[in-house]
């Protein structure tokens, strides 16, 4: 009977915290999606081992789950352009072949045009919808989330750690995990840019362990929310023309 | 029409002063090495090329497009350098152009309207290219621009027209779209093309008894000291008349994860087709410099007429990825050709070769008064089937079958045979089906600032030796297997490419054609072997 009780007690509690993650992140989505739309400046700074950085320009127009890129440097990236309609939906416009193409998901695990982010990472915008979380810890400033791919759901992670900023509801960091275990990539987000009563992201960069600590800052110079874009603006379409 | 419908869209929108300008540009410095010599042709008429420099190209190039919020207009273009001077003469060593030869190239040059008239509806008219088609490189259902064969490293490029396009958004995923093209324009084909006018022995005739007649006269020529040589070709252009312009219609968009299109065609084959051949005589007895006996008295010198015959092309295009298989990806792009019937006359003035006469007029075919046929108006299909697929973060690998390339023109697969000559003398021909097979292989391996790019390209088609009894006439047939040594051949292409940053890359490859003559790649006329190195800077 005791032990009953307390296997009981246990999976309630196991429910709770699951619950209650899934509830924080579900906050987060909320927060991080908040602006009806948003558009950034990106200036992407790529540094390896043994090798002058690699700058990059971009623009960046989201609404909801999609998402439109532009590059503009450097210079022999100028013109390409992306498309993200969801985690699945994602194709690349090249100029040099003046052409659209599809991109499969077997590319996402690649790093994004030489990044250390992967495709995968630069197309999710509703982690609810691809991962179930619980509480890992809390204290009093910040949430840590353990987030597991739902079932059926394509993630090339088998686990996220997500560190929330309490005042914000927004991660602060993100481990990524492959399926062995190992922590293969790092993502921070030391600092947001809060006008407007949006917050959005000012600088990120993302660690990739696995290359001998490779990383990516991401740095937004220029911002822009709730311009009211239309949707016809993420079409395959539009993705050619690059209007 | 076209210039006059420009400025008019040109002068009912704010001057281009007001609009953002985007500017990109780059230069490239191309040389190449010929490795080998590329024999064609008899010790008469001798028509192959020598190894050594290939070409020494230095390019500049860019492109400008002014942007409002209705309209762009876009101008791209280039101006190239080659090193070998175009001077045949002493007066035209006198002309800079005749000793530094530049060639100017356009592009693009278009004006774009967006919600034109009709909110959804966007036109662009000009010079342009429209790349449609999911395969890579080989787009049969992409027919709208007319090939640009002219370098065979970069394969599958077309080239730019001047056309009116209209996309209509039916939806955020689906687009109508329709393509005028009002002038007709031909591929550009490699300069090493005109060795192929060596290989007379090539018969387009479908007809077996007339083509075999065809080559026994040949030969016959040839044991009485007349050979012949292909000595003009014209090629017939189709007027620019509404009745000869094309156009393409395309509903494009995507059913769950995959993307799907369907087109329909029509317009012209760019690849040209002879349509007459006619023959003259000429005496001119000639040894050979060194066998003092091997000798001719002359010429059959033989004019061709090259046309473009009309087609429909109806295209299905659909791209997605298998989940199960760890997202890989795949593609398939299918064309059902229907060609216009098309056929050849062949005729000849008075030809008395020591007493052997043929008399002038058009030669008795045999067909009840009809001529042979180069083209038959049965239907055909063409195919890319592809799959790609990413192999950790550094290895790229990508496959493709291609059934049909840019230059087969006509019915004659394995699903229904039927054979062009590839070689020929009075009792044997060697014949490939029309539209071959292609097992196309390609990687990219990321090596660091470095990409190792590999591809390749078989040939899956054999070829088939027929042999006729000398008395009986009955033809015996030898089939030679892709992977034999008569029945091979193939391209290996890899490329070592060096990004040194700032937008500048070097690169270092070479292009290995392999077969004997009478193949695919092993022809002569396909340029032979060739390394190169490349600079790139972009800005």
């Amino acid at each position: 009977m005791f032990f009953r009780t307390t296997l009981l007690l246990l999976s309630m509690s196991t429910a709770a915290i699951a619950d209650e993650g899934s509830a924080h992140l579900a906050a987060v989505d909320k927060q991080a999606n908040a602006p009806t739309d948003t558009w950034f400046k990106f200036s992407a700074t790529t540094q390896e081992a043994g090798k002058a950085p690699r700058v990059m320009g971009f623009e960046v127009q989201n609404k909801g789950t999609k998402r439109l890129v532009k590059f503009d440097a450097p210079s022999d990236m100028k013109g390409t352009r992306v498309l993200v309609l969801s985690r699945q939906q994602m194709w690349v416009y090249l100029p040099a072949y003046k052409k659209v193409r599809r991109v499969a998901s077997h590319v996402k695990q690649q790093g994004f045009m030489g990044t250390m982010y992967s495709d995968e990472d630069m197309s999710t915008t509703h982690y609810s919808d691809a991962y179930d979380a619980s509480t890992a810890s809390e204290d009093e400033a910040s949430i840590t989330l353990s987030l597991k791919p739902k079932p059926g759901a394509q993630s090339g992670y088998a686990g996220l750690e997500m560190v929330l900023r309490r005042d914000l509801m927004l991660p602060s960091e993100i481990r990524f995990f492959n399926a062995t275990g190992q922590h293969i990539k790092t993502e921070t987000r030391p600092e947001y840019d809060c006008a407007e009563s949006v917050c959005t992201p000012k600088i990120m960069k993302m660690i990739d362990h696995t290359r001998g600590d490779a990383f990516t800052v991401l740095e937004a110079k220029e911002r822009r929310v709730n311009q009211g874009v239309s949707d016809g603006l993420f079409s395959v379409r539009n993705l050619e023309r690059g209007r | 029409m076209i210039a006059p419908m420009g400025l008019l869209a040109l002068v009912s929108f704010p001057s281009a002063s007001a609009a953002e300008i985007d500017a990109a540009g780059f230069f490239e410095s191309d040389f190449r090495l010929r490795l080998e010599d590329v024999p064609a042709g008899a010790w008469h008429s001798p028509a192959g090329v020598n190894k050594g420099f290939e070409r020494f190209d230095n390019t500049i190039g860019g492109r400008v497009s002014a942007f409002s919020g209705d309209w762009t207009v876009t101008v791209e273009g280039e101006i190239r350098a080659r090193a070998q001077p175009s001077a045949q003469s002493l007066p035209e060593l006198s002309s800079r152009q005749g000793v530094e030869t530049l060639q100017w190239r356009l592009d693009e040059a278009t004006l774009e309207l967006w919600d034109a008239g009709i909110d959804g509806f966007d036109l662009k008219i000009g010079h342009q290219v429209v790349q449609w088609g999911v395969g890579d490189q080989f787009n049969p259902t992409n027919t709208l621009n007319a090939e640009n064969l002219e370098d065979p490293t970069k394969f599958g490029e077309q080239l730019p027209n001047t056309m009116i396009r209209g996309d209509y958004a039916l939806s955020p995923m689906w687009t109508l779209s329709g393509v005028f093209v009002p002038i007709f324009q031909p591929a550009a084909l490699p300069e090493s093309a005109s060795i192929g006018m060596a290989f007379v022995d090539r018969m387009p005739v479908l007809e077996n008894d007339v083509r075999r007649d065809l080559q026994a006269k040949l030969q016959l020529g040839d044991e009485l000291g007349y050979p012949t040589i292909l000595h003009n070709t014209e090629v017939q252009m189709p007027r620019p008349t509404l009745g000869n312009a094309s156009g393409m219609v395309r509903l494009g968009g995507a059913i769950g994860m995959t993307d799907v299109a369907l087109s329909w065609y029509t317009g012209r084959t760019d690849m040209p087709v002879a349509v007459s051949n006619h023959t003259t005589l000429r005496n001119s007895p000639t040894c050979h410099p060194e066998r003092t006996t091997d000798c001719i008295k002359g010429y059959l010198l033989t004019d061709a007429d090259l046309a473009f015959p009309r087609m429909h092309v109806g295209g299905l295009n659909a791209a997605g990825e298998l989940s199960a298989l760890g997202g890989l990806g795949w593609r398939v792009e299918a064309a059902l050709v229907l060609p216009q019937r098309t056929t050849i006359a062949i005729t000849n003035e008075d030809l008395d070769m020591g007493g052997v006469v043929q008399p002038a007029g058009e030669l008795d075919y045999g067909l009840s008064g009809e001529r042979p046929e180069v083209v038959s108006s049965q239907p055909y299909a063409k195919w890319t089937v592809g799959l790609d697929y990413t192999i950790g973060p550094a290895v790229y690998v990508n496959a493709q079958w291609a059934h049909g390339m840019a230059d087969e023109f006509g019915a004659g697969d394995f699903l229904q045979p039927d054979y062009v000559t590839r070689s020929g003398g009075a009792d044997w021909e060697m014949r490939r089906l029309r539209q071959g097979d292609y097992l196309v292989l390609g990687a990219d391996i990321s090596l660091g600032r470095m990409v190792l790019r590999l591809f390749s390209i078989t040939d899956l088609t054999g070829y088939v030796l027929e042999e006729r009894g000398a008395n009986s006439g009955d033809v015996s047939t030898s089939r030679f297997s892709p992977f034999s040594k008569r029945g091979f051949s193939g391209v290996v292409y890899p490329e070592l490419m060096f990004d040194l940053g700032d937008g500048l890359d070097l690169s270092i490859g070479t292009v290995q054609l392999l077969g004997q003559t009478h193949t695919k790649f092993g022809d002569p006329a396909a340029g032979g072997d060739i390394a190169f190195t490349k600079a790139n800077y972009t800005f």
